[in-house]
């Protein structure tokens, strides 16, 4: 644990303690709810923050895990200590069966399913009241924390150990994925990820710390009944979450903090307490407006500006200087082929986007794809790669019939791909990224690196250039040592120098890795300087194949790319 | 059962209509609208305080409408300006946020109290192989119809259509191709809340009217259009009036109608387990 992380938990547990002994019980009362909003705060920084998903049933799993503790304590004998844990697992495991049906939803889908969703339970389960609301059963702090400022400081440290737990997790494996899905659902795909997996796990993991929040609730007030559980309060918690931007700690606890203040403010000032949901709603429309990350993220900038403002010169990026390369030879194209395209078509409704389409790419070396914008290029890439629906023909990877497939079953078979828009996750740092791309398999991310002399593992992606994360991507596609990469376009977006220093890395480290590489360019000299082979399509047709010199003087090619008629 | 069939087909109606809504206006506008309900349940609410106020039907029933359409197109101008070229989930999210300070505001002008709305439709009713049918059903079923197949009929086949649909996709190449996008987007939002307004003083006078619930109608409503898959204004009119007919029926048996809220998301469960059944990708290559 760094330094700063210390004295930030001991800084929050100070002022816990102090607020405790200094509050009265009215105010304790009010705090105490603050942090228990925060703690379900949290869990929407997790699905919607770092994975992306639109969840509206985080009240609903806060409620699952109240359900369950009521239960519990109706039923058995057990300590509020004892009967936490099940607050977290009930609703984790609820998470994972209400994602199955979900798994494959995104944005405003998943959005309006997890409402139905919550409707359901409120309407099913919490309408017939909650177990012991009717006896009267109330359900009460450990002993250690029953009085109300022993239950705030207890409620207080849940908070801020959920929110280490958290942390540590997005610095995990696991916790990097959600970043990479939210970024691009392809892209961890074609990492070999399974993107429902990395989705399910957000889900339930949201599910479990929201229930943990229910519990808490449940406790404060020793019996709840459905009210605080309804669907419009899980809009509601989202919608403050979004203003204050719960991703981060701060805002999580500024969401839970003025969702219990400001009503309480409003009221003291003669205003009626329930016109504050109007509050966080234009508040979270403003925050929307200006682009994700609420409050806490627009805080967090300015503090950077400041701390930027206060170096007198800024670091300057490293020049992109690539280690002189043992000159002289070429990547060498072996005699095997390593990815057989045995007639692959493609049709969008009348359309051929491609047609009929075989081509062997041999073990090693490059073998280049080239032809006019529309040609099918990426088309065929995706194809290849598994993410067309549907498509004729098929496609051999080492002799091995991988046709039906999915992506991240093909990346796991040594397939690899870059795309052409960019899909590096901006949240992660450059070592966070080559981490999950590598598998722990393959280069380690230090030699990596320094191949095409990218910045240091620590550089958040985010404060990179187009060009720089485009070389990232393709050092991704490349670093788990895969047999055949398809790189689609991979220096657009790089000039001159930058450029050739590149191409120069590119051929040397795929010749000592022995990958074949399928290279999509429209800089015709990389191509010519790098690949042994090169294929031209044009209107989804295989018009030419062979050397590159060949492949330029015929005449279709050059009508294909001047447009003259044939 | 029959009578419990015909019975699911008033509520149904009501799901449908909205369900049609929310497809017309995600298709038009790209966005999935979490208040179309609420929307409605203003207009409903002020049609119900103008009778108290001795307005008379008409007179009420008008301002309601009028109030919900005017209520629409601010949210539509609203999104028209901040999110015309944010990403879906951001104009989800946006949306759930006004949603929510559109029921904050109800509670605040209406309280939550059930306030009886006027009965705006003569009380006839007809009786086929001795099932009674009211008038109501039948008008909540035509609206449900004629919004789906009408709209379907206009976003395909007319010009307005496809300048609408050109705004929900690419605001700034259609504005640039000279689509009034503020005269579009006023039409489209003040036409769903239209209709939204009129299905809910239909459906209203036989519902527990409390503020809240009629807007909550969102959630049946949701489920319906996500069967439609916010894209087939056919199919949401039939999950719509499905997840009514089911309803209903399920309290034929109290084992069952325990479980009766629970309808919309089985349903939708069980659509989305079939039609996401294949692998869907992100939409950005």
């Amino acid at each position: 644990m760094r330094r700063g992380d210390l004295v930030a938990g001991a800084a929050y547990i100070g002022v816990a303690a102090t607020v405790s002994q200094l509050a009265g019980p009215f105010w304790l009362f009010l705090l105490t709810s603050a942090v228990i909003t925060a703690v379900v705060a949290v869990s929407v920084g997790v699905i919607y923050d770092n994975a992306g998903l639109l969840s509206l049933c985080q009240m609903t799993f806060a409620g699952i895990g109240a359900w369950t503790v009521g239960w519990l304590n109706l039923e058995t004998n057990l300590p509020f200590l004892a009967m936490l844990p099940f607050a977290a697992v009930v609703p984790f495991t609820a998470g994972v069966l209400i994602g199955i049906p979900a798994l494959r939803l995104r944005g405003q889908n998943l959005a309006v399913f997890t409402l139905v969703f919550s409707a359901a339970v409120a309407r099913v389960l919490f309408a017939d009241g909650f177990p012991g609301l009717i006896e009267g059963n109330r359900v009460h702090p450990p002993g250690f924390a029953d009085s109300d400022s022993g239950y705030f400081l207890f409620c207080t440290v849940t908070l801020g150990l959920i929110a280490v737990a958290v942390t540590t997790l997005r610095r995990t494996r696991t916790g990097r994925w959600w970043f990479s899905v939210r970024r691009s659902e392809r892209a961890t795909a074609a990492m070999g990820r399974s993107v429902v997996v990395t989705k399910l796990s957000a889900f339930a993991v949201s599910a479990a710390i929201a229930g943990i929040g229910g519990a808490l609730l449940l406790a404060l007030n020793g019996i709840v009944s459905g009210a605080s559980f309804q669907p419009i309060e899980s809009m509601t918690i989202l919608t403050s979450a979004l203003m204050f931007g719960a991703g981060h700690f701060e805002g999580a606890v500024l969401a839970g903090l003025f969702g219990q203040l400001i009503p309480n403010f409003l009221s003291d000032v003669g205003l009626p307490r329930d016109i504050a949901p109007m509050l966080f709603a234009v508040g979270g429309v403003i925050a929307l407006s200006r682009g994700e990350g609420g409050l806490s993220a627009a805080l967090r900038a300015a503090g950077r500006r400041l701390s930027n403002l206060r170096r007198a010169s800024r670091v300057e990026a490293p020049a992109r200087a690539i280690q002189s390369l043992p000159s002289g030879h070429g990547p060498t194209t072996g005699t095997t082929t390593v990815l057989d395209i045995q007639k692959v078509s493609v049709s969008y409704g009348a359309v051929r986007a491609l047609d009929d389409i075989s081509l062997e790419v041999p073990e090693g070396g490059f073998f280049g794809l080239i032809g006019p914008n529309g040609a099918g290029k990426s088309t065929l890439v995706d194809a290849l790669s598994g993410f067309l629906p549907s498509h004729q023909g098929r496609i051999l990877l080492g002799g091995e019939d991988i046709t039906a497939l999915p992506p991240r079953k093909r990346a796991l078979r040594g397939l690899r791909r870059t795309f052409q828009q960019g899909h590096t996750p901006r949240d992660l740092t450059v070592g966070g990224y080559l981490k999950l791309a590598s598998a722990d398999a393959g280069t380690s991310v230090a030699e990596a690196l320094d191949w095409f002399s990218l910045p240091a593992a620590g550089t958040p992606i985010a404060t990179l250039d187009v060009g720089s994360r485009r070389i990232l991507e393709v050092c991704g596609a490349l670093i788990s040592h895969p047999r055949v990469a398809l790189l689609d376009e991979p220096t657009a977006g790089l000039a001159g120098p930058d450029r050739e220093m590149f191409v120069e890395a590119l051929a040397s480290v795929t010749s000592r890795m022995g990958v074949a590489v399928l290279l999509i360019e429209h800089d015709i000299e990389a191509v010519i300087s790098l690949c042994d082979s090169v294929a031209v399509l044009d209107f989804g047709q295989l018009i030419a194949a062979g050397s590159p010199q060949e492949v330029l003087e015929d005449p279709r090619v050059v009508a294909a790319y001047l447009g003259a008629s044939t | 059962m029959l009578t419990l069939v015909v019975a699911g087909l008033a509520a149904g109606g009501a799901y449908a209509i909205f369900g049609v809504s929310i497809v017309v206006l995600h298709r038009m506008a790209g966005v999935v609208n979490f208040s179309q309900a609420v929307v409605g349940a203003f207009g409903a609410y002020v049609a119900a305080i103008g009778v108290e106020r001795g307005w008379g039907l008409l007179w009420a029933a008008v301002a309601g409408v009028a109030l919900s359409s005017a209520l629409s197109i601010a949210i539509g101008l609203l999104f028209a300006r901040l999110f015309s070229e944010a990403g879906a989930a951001v104009r989800t999210a946006a949306m759930i946020a006004v949603t929510v300070g559109l029921f904050a505001a109800g509670f605040r002008f209406f309280g939550d109290a059930p306030r009886a709305v006027p009965v705006v439709l003569p009380g006839a009713s007809v009786s086929i192989g001795g099932v009674v049918v009211t008038a109501g059903t039948v008008i909540v079923l035509m609206i449900a119809i004629a919004t789906a197949l009408g709209m379907g009929w206009v976003l395909s086949s007319t010009r307005v259509g496809v300048q609408v649909r050109a705004i929900s996709e690419r605001p700034v190449v259609a504005e640039l191709l000279g689509v009034p996008l503020f005269a579009r987007t006023a039409l489209v939002w003040g036409f769903t809340g239209f209709v939204s307004a009129t299905g809910m003083l239909v459906v209203a006078s036989n519902l527990p009217g409390s503020f809240s619930s009629l807007g909550f109608l969102v959630f049946p409503a949701m489920a319906a259009a996500l069967i439609g898959a916010f894209r087939r204004l056919t199919l949401a009119f039939v999950g719509g009036i499905g997840v009514g007919v089911v309803e209903s029926v399920s309290s034929y048996r109290e084992t069952w109608s325990e479980y009766r809220g629970a309808i919309p998301f089985l349903i939708a469960a069980a659509v989305l387990l079939w039609t996401q059944r294949h692998e869907v990708w992100d939409a950005a290559r």
